[in-house]
């Protein structure tokens, strides 16, 4: 898989992707680069989840080319998911098994034991490992995906939605978790349509709609090509917004209930 | 490989477990309906059916056929011919027949009562079986009290091992088929529709873990699961009645249907996309495989010939010989059958299961 160490760690050239009629994907391309978080906006229906799961190998491509690290996902689908780390958007895991249990599990499906408490530890869930999931709240059960997504050792994360649904603070929670991964070297590929995450995270952003890319650059120059246009808000902008005033109030400090 | 799927079989183990209700409600259910059955049976005092017939027509022999109805435990008739009582015997309409010989009261030259043979026929499993000790006790009196010489009358028995009919024979193999169809084929179709429809599958679908792999581990824990209640059922059965069955090959024959039918529910489970669908496609293969189960000697032959080859068939066409007192020899056919079933299907389950 190294084969292509220097180039892009994903690849998607003109993808398709249509659940009989409906297209969902109407020719894609695009790249992501080693150490980057790749950020797929878009409203509900833009094809986000579409693509993030047939990038994943999740679902079958009806036309174009993905490569992963240098796989064709077309022909060899198990071997990329086996390689990257998988948070999808309704993560369920098995009931009545405890939070060290199923990291054990998903680590003997991968061939990756022994790293269980560690990556707990890692995604701050080290005092819950006796709990099981249906226990945890929204931003813990986000964290415990990412732990499992970590099993494998992965390069590249792909999370969906991460934060959708979360408290103020646990959304910082997890933004915090995604920087330590970049900074730990791994590349991440997430889904939002939370404009100031995209901001905050990620490197470069990709923005859908109807199946289709319309931008694709680093939220800076996107934000500037929009100036140049002569584009300005009718609103003064201030130096604070009503969550900066939430998170003065109610602190930063993760809560959970 | 087989980390993931020891690992798969032991989280499975795990969550059967800690969820005691939904793993042996059913088993428990079962065994509270044999207990129900114990009761209602117990009820009743076991009248014997005898069917006499009296070649002697003496005095005497007028005087054991009175002894007999006297003893209040045996409803008797009195027929003209051998072969009518036996043809009543294995018709089920008497539990035994009882030939009095014609030498009954006759003395020879000498003077002295002629020895005679009382020729006892009872069907096994029935009453007729708890009313020998009975009849030998009647016949006891009357030698001694009726003839008071040394004892002239002697009790020949033998048991006849006709298509069973009484309350245990019937509903034994019926409530196991029920249990093997029931907990193996509903349940395992039951937990992947779960999956499928929480989304669990789709996760672990991400690890690149085979199918066959999560298929047979899911197969090894809801076997051994099964064994345990298959084990339930039998011990509670056998506490409740007195079922003279060679045990150990019960069990085998048990516990082979029940990977057959695990087998197949996993089979339904893996390949029916909508969760909703499952139950019911489970069901619809299910209520005639209980019907097939519970009837199996009344189906016309030429239906016979066809469900005789179905799994559901070599567990009862099996425990009806077992309870007819046969060995383990005697189903090793079903058993071979049954595992020949099992392995099918489970390489079917691997191949069709789909993750979503």
């Amino acid at each position: 898989m190294s084969d292509s160490a220097n180039g892009p760690l994903v690849a998607v050239h003109d993808l398709h992707k249509s659940y009989g009629p409906v297209a969902a994907v109407r020719g894609v391309t695009f790249e992501v680069r080693r150490g980057e978080v790749f950020g797929l906006l878009g409203p509900n229906g833009a094809g986000k989840t579409t693509i993030l799961e047939t990038v994943e190998g999740m679902l079958p491509i009806d036309r174009g080319t993905v490569a992963v690290d240098g796989v064709d996902v077309a022909r060899h689908p198990e071997r990329v998911r086996r390689r990257v780390g998988i948070s999808l958007q309704r993560t369920a895991f098995f009931e009545r098994l405890t939070l060290a249990e199923l990291l054990r599990l998903f680590a003997d499906l991968y061939g990756r034991p022994g790293r269980a408490e560690a990556l707990l530890e890692r995604v701050g869930l080290r005092e819950l490992a006796g709990r099981q999931v249906k226990t945890l709240s929204g931003g813990q059960q986000q964290r415990f995906a990412i732990a499992v997504a970590l099993v494998n050792d992965p390069p590249l994360l792909f999370l969906d939605e991460p934060t959708t649904g979360l408290d103020p603070q646990a959304r910082r929670s997890l933004w915090d978790l995604v920087e330590s991964l970049r900074r730990e070297g791994r590349s991440v590929v997430l889904t939002t349509h939370y404009m100031e995450e995209a901001q905050h995270l990620c490197d470069r952003v990709a923005i859908l709609d109807a199946g289709r890319i319309l931008a694709l650059d680093t939220p800076a120059n996107l934000v500037e090509r929009l100036l140049a246009t002569g584009f300005h808000k009718d609103v003064v902008v201030q130096g604070a917004d009503l969550e900066d005033v939430f998170l003065d109030l109610t602190g930063r400090q993760l809560r959970e209930g | 490989m087989l980390t993931a799927f020891r690992s798969l079989t032991l989280a499975n183990l795990r969550m059967y477990v800690r969820n005691p209700v939904a793993t042996f409600a059913l088993t428990v259910v079962l065994i509270l309906v044999l207990g129900v059955v114990k009761v209602v049976f117990s009820g009743q005092t076991p009248h014997t059916k005898v069917a006499v017939v009296d070649t002697a027509r003496s005095a005497e022999s007028a005087t054991l056929v009175g002894d007999l109805r006297a003893a209040g435990t045996f409803d008797v008739s009195v027929l003209a011919s051998a072969a009518a009582a036996r043809d009543r015997l294995e018709r089920g309409d008497v539990d035994m027949t009882l030939v009095v010989p014609a030498e009954l009261g006759r003395r020879d030259a000498s003077g002295r009562l002629m020895p005679v043979r009382l020729e006892v026929a009872y069907r096994a499993g029935t009453a007729g079986e708890t009313g020998v000790p009975a009849l030998r006790g009647v016949v006891q009196g009357f030698d001694e009290v009726v003839l008071g010489e040394v004892p002239s009358v002697s009790v020949s028995v033998t048991a006849v091992h006709a298509r069973a009919a009484s309350a245990v024979d019937f509903l034994l193999p019926g409530l196991v088929a029920f249990n093997i169809v029931g907990s193996a084929l509903m349940v395992a179709a039951g937990v992947f529709a779960g999956y499928k429809s929480t989304g669990v599958l789709r996760r672990l679908k991400a690890t690149g873990v085979s199918p066959t792999v999560f298929v047979l581990s899911h197969a090894a824990a809801s076997f051994v699961v099964g064994l345990v209640q298959t084990a339930a059922v039998l011990v509670g059965a056998e506490l409740l009645f007195s079922v003279h069955l060679d045990v150990v090959a019960l069990f085998l024959l048990v516990a082979a249907g029940y990977l057959a039918f695990l087998a197949l529910g996993l089979a339904i489970s893996g390949w029916i996309r909508d969760p909703q669908r499952t139950t019911a496609v489970a069901q619809s293969v299910a209520f005639p495989m209980i019907f097939i189960g519970l009837l199996s000697s009344a189906l016309p032959a030429g239906v016979a010939s066809v469900t005789r080859y179905l799994p559901v068939s070599y567990v009862t066409d099996g425990m009806q010989r077992l309870s007819t007192g046969a060995g383990l020899p005697a189903v090793a056919a079903d058993l071979g059958w049954l595992l020949a079933w099992s392995a099918v299907l489970l390489v079917a389950a691997g191949r069709v299961f789909r993750w979503d």
